[in-house]
């Protein structure tokens, strides 16, 4: 991280942001136009105001990171202030683009009076049709045809979704030095990693939340498909975190953790499994690694001159691990709705649960290997200074 | 790539391989299960028979590559043919995991032809029915919609299926070949992978992404055809314009890189990396994102991989590194990962438009954002291309 400047950060943030808001605003404009469409409809002022919103954060940091490149002060690496900074930003960003979901929502509910039309009749037959329409064009689409009979627990969650990344960007700008610099240090930026895995889960906390509220009707169990994944994704961070916190000293001093790996990938996996209930969501989780790998690579040249050496056994597993783990966390929510579906028409389920463990097991198994691989590879070279507090 | 040794690769490749044909396996369980509750359900020997080829073969490509470690710090980074063999053999373990889904389907289809059940007992009459809607077990977006019955033929997704299978084949006979010839020849300073060839290794592990996706979503049409009964472009332009990208813009870049490489006129500057991963990011990443999570993941968690390598490995190389990357090489950075979510956002977006248009309401706004959002990843790719060409002609004119 240490090889990009804040404003190139600030710059590629404004992008990823925007990109995740047109991506994922499709269903929330199918519902305007629905909305539009009927005489007397739900109003459309919230997810404009969303838009307006989304549009103007991206914006706003854009001439931001371009006033910064320009007066050409902020050309030293990051701190762990602006890592703050930026990484709030982006979870300010998955918050925007995830909360027309609601907000439509809300809309609907207040228009429609909790699903209460007017008794059908041949005069405002297609309206009928078109304000059922409304909650069909929701996204996710397992709310179908669930009745939501308040929509406070998803507003709650909404609030929080935005308050969260706030408090990170506030408490970045605080640490962020007026003079001199201060380098970024291992644990810190997994400590930002499990920070942007926390807000991915509770930007999609309002929607999960309401969908399990809907699907009450079809019994509790119901209400598992989304609380499941949506629990994982709070549950993990938080737990890195306070694994983080309580052995700040040890991972301090370690610039090459086997603890770093194994809470990366833990992050990996339940930050997937959330993403994966939002599609275009899933890509921006991967792809933001994605974008600091190549920032490495790509600082480099393209050159094909020089000869490199080879990967360390340790790292080759851990990066496969990574990999494996993340595709276990893509099948998971899936596989616990297929479980509830199976176990409701009394089918076996020996093979699906053998099959998940094994994939989860032999992931595990090579995350266990790397750093066993890391461990043993660290005490071979020569001890290194620790890295300035 | 050439921080990697052979060894290295094919035992990353079997792993990759392994998890993936789990995952797709943990899928196809659920339909065989339904099948084999039915009573005389649909055959499940092809599905398994796949299944067990891809743990075979990854088996086989973890071992080889066990053996190949025994070299230790002392071996050879991986050379031209071995990247190929490697690629070719990533591409197969995709095309066979996920042939067992095409399989599966095509089974039920030849099940459903001839079924009847009207003397049933309620329980088998029960699982019939789970049976007769076995497309909806699978958890591909495609055909979830559209589990309404056989498809009129299955001999469309068939033929998609053998290509698919024989294009990973024909790489590794390339790899092979190409191997072979280097050791005759023993000629070591050809041996590296240029960055050319590192073109090819992408473009085609974004045909081995296009090939693993194609059968299903040829036999998503036919099921839409189907439930539809008629032929009507506009239903099925999501599944046609998702299995074109992902075989003709592989298959487009191939042909240009193959051509350059014969003319030799592989262009000095790099601007034409950063096109060329774009569109190859693009195109996997829709033909992915149409058929599986899984499929999507390997199409981003392989690449990833690779840089995670590079990267390491740059880490510890002793040569100093630069202090900060170039704008340029940022916007490269962004650009990428954009495309790679529009990739993912488009299939949905032409069907609901497709949808929509049939419907006649007003899709104004979902088209408006569909274009900008094109629009903007063209501006700054346009910019990023142009911004790399000069950088390359300042290098020249300095040197």
């Amino acid at each position: 991280m240490r090889l990009i400047t804040f404003p190139q950060a600030l710059a590629v943030t404004a992008v990823v942001n925007l990109t995740l808001f047109l991506t994922l605003c499709g269903p929330a404009a199918a519902w305007m136009t629905i909305a539009e469409a009927l005489e007397d409809g739900p109003s459309t002022a919230g997810p404009i105001l969303v838009g307006v919103g989304a549009l103007a954060l991206a914006l706003g940091t854009l001439a931001v990171a371009g006033w910064m490149m320009r007066s050409g002060k902020h050309k030293a690496g990051f701190t762990f202030g602006q890592l703050l900074v930026v990484a709030g930003l982006l979870g300010l960003g998955m918050a925007t683009a995830l909360s027309p979901n609601m907000v439509t929502l809300i809309a609907s509910f207040e228009w429609a009076d909790g699903y209460n039309l007017a008794p059908l009749d041949e005069s405002n037959r297609l309206t009928h049709a078109l304000a059922r329409g409304i909650f069909d064009a929701q996204t996710p689409d397992h709310v179908y045809f669930g009745r939501l009979n308040s929509y406070t627990p998803g507003l709650v969650a909404l609030a929080v979704s935005f308050a969260v990344p706030l408090v990170v960007l506030l408490e970045g700008l605080r640490r962020t030095p007026v003079h001199g610099r201060e380098d970024i240090r291992n644990v810190q930026v997994v400590a930002c990693l499990a920070l942007l895995a926390l807000m991915l889960a509770i930007a999609t906390a309002p929607y999960a939340i309401s969908a399990a509220k809907a699907e009450a009707y079809f019994g509790w169990k119901a209400r598992l498909n989304d609380l499941i994944p949506l629990g994982i994704g709070l549950a993990v961070p938080v737990a890195v975190l306070a694994f983080l916190l309580v052995r700040r000293n040890l991972l301090n001093a370690a610039s090459d953790s086997p603890g770093h790996l194994v809470a990366v990938a833990l992050l990996g996996v339940s930050s997937v499994g959330t993403a994966t209930l939002y599609g275009p969501l899933l890509v921006a989780v991967a792809g933001v690694p994605l974008v600091a790998l190549l920032w490495s690579v790509l600082n480099r040249g393209m050159s094909d001159e020089g000869a490199l050496h080879p990967v360390g056994m340790g790292h080759l597993l851990g990066g496969v691990a990574l990999i494996g783990l993340a595709m276990c966390g893509v099948a998971t929510p899936w596989a616990i709705a297929a479980f509830e579906w199976r176990r409701a028409f009394l089918l076996t389920e020996t093979w699906l649960i053998a099959t998940l463990a094994a994939a989860y097991a032999f992931n595990l198994a090579i995350l266990a290997g790397a750093v066993w691989r890391l461990r043993v590879e660290s005490r071979r070279e020569p001890a290194s200074e620790p890295e300035s507090a | 790539m050439r921080s990697i040794t052979f060894g290295q690769a094919l035992l990353a490749v079997g792993l990759v391989g392994l998890t993936f044909v789990l995952v797709v396996a943990w899928e196809v369980t659920a339909g065989i299960a339904v099948g084999e509750a039915a009573g005389g359900g649909p055959s499940i020997v092809a599905p398994v028979l796949a299944l067990a080829l891809t743990v075979a073969i990854a088996l086989g490509a973890m071992v080889a590559g066990i053996r190949g470690l025994g070299a230790g710090d002392g071996a050879p980074p991986l050379t031209r043919s071995q990247l190929l063999v490697a690629t070719g053999l990533l591409g197969l373990l995709v095309v066979t995991a996920s042939s067992s889904q095409t399989f599966l389907m095509l089974a039920t289809a030849e099940w459903l032809g001839g079924w009847i059940t009207p003397d049933e007992a309620a329980i088998q009459h029960r699982y019939g029915e789970l049976a007769r809607n076995l497309s909806q077990v699978l958890p591909l977006r495609a055909v979830r919609v559209s589990g309404f019955g056989p498809p009129p033929s299955y001999d469309g997704a068939l033929a998609v299926q053998i290509i698919s299978l024989v294009v990973p084949l024909l790489v590794l006979a390339i790899g092979f070949a190409i191997g072979w010839k280097e050791a005759r020849l023993g000629d070591q300073t050809a041996r590296a992978p240029g960055r050319g060839t590192v073109a090819v290794a992408s473009a085609l592990f974004a045909l081995f992404i296009g090939c693993g996706a194609g059968p299903y979503l040829t036999f998503d049409v036919a099921l839409k055809d189907s439930y539809y009964n008629s032929y009507r472009f506009g239903e099925y332009i999501a599944e046609y314009s998702t299995l074109v990208a992902g075989y003709a813009v592989p298959v487009a870049a191939l042909v240009l890189l193959l051509a350059w490489r014969r003319g030799r006129k592989i262009p000095r500057d790099a601007a034409w990396i950063p096109v060329l991963a774009a569109l190859l990011g693009l195109a996997a990443c829709a033909s992915a994102g149409a058929h599986s999570g899984a499929l999507l993941m390997v199409g981003l968690g392989v690449p990833l991989a690779c840089l995670l390598c590079g990267a390491l490995a740059r880490a510890a190389d002793p040569r100093p590194a630069p202090a900060t990357v170039t704008t340029r090489h940022l916007l490269i950075a962004a650009v990428l990962a954009n495309f790679m979510i529009l990739g993912v956002f488009t299939p949905p977006a032409i069907n609901t438009l497709s949808l929509w248009t049939e419907q006649n309401p007003a899709y104004g706004l979902l088209l408006a954002i569909l274009t900008v959002a094109f629009v903007i990843q063209g501006v700054v790719l346009a910019v990023a291309a142009r911004r790399t060409s000069s950088a390359d002609e300042e290098a020249s004119e300095r040197s």
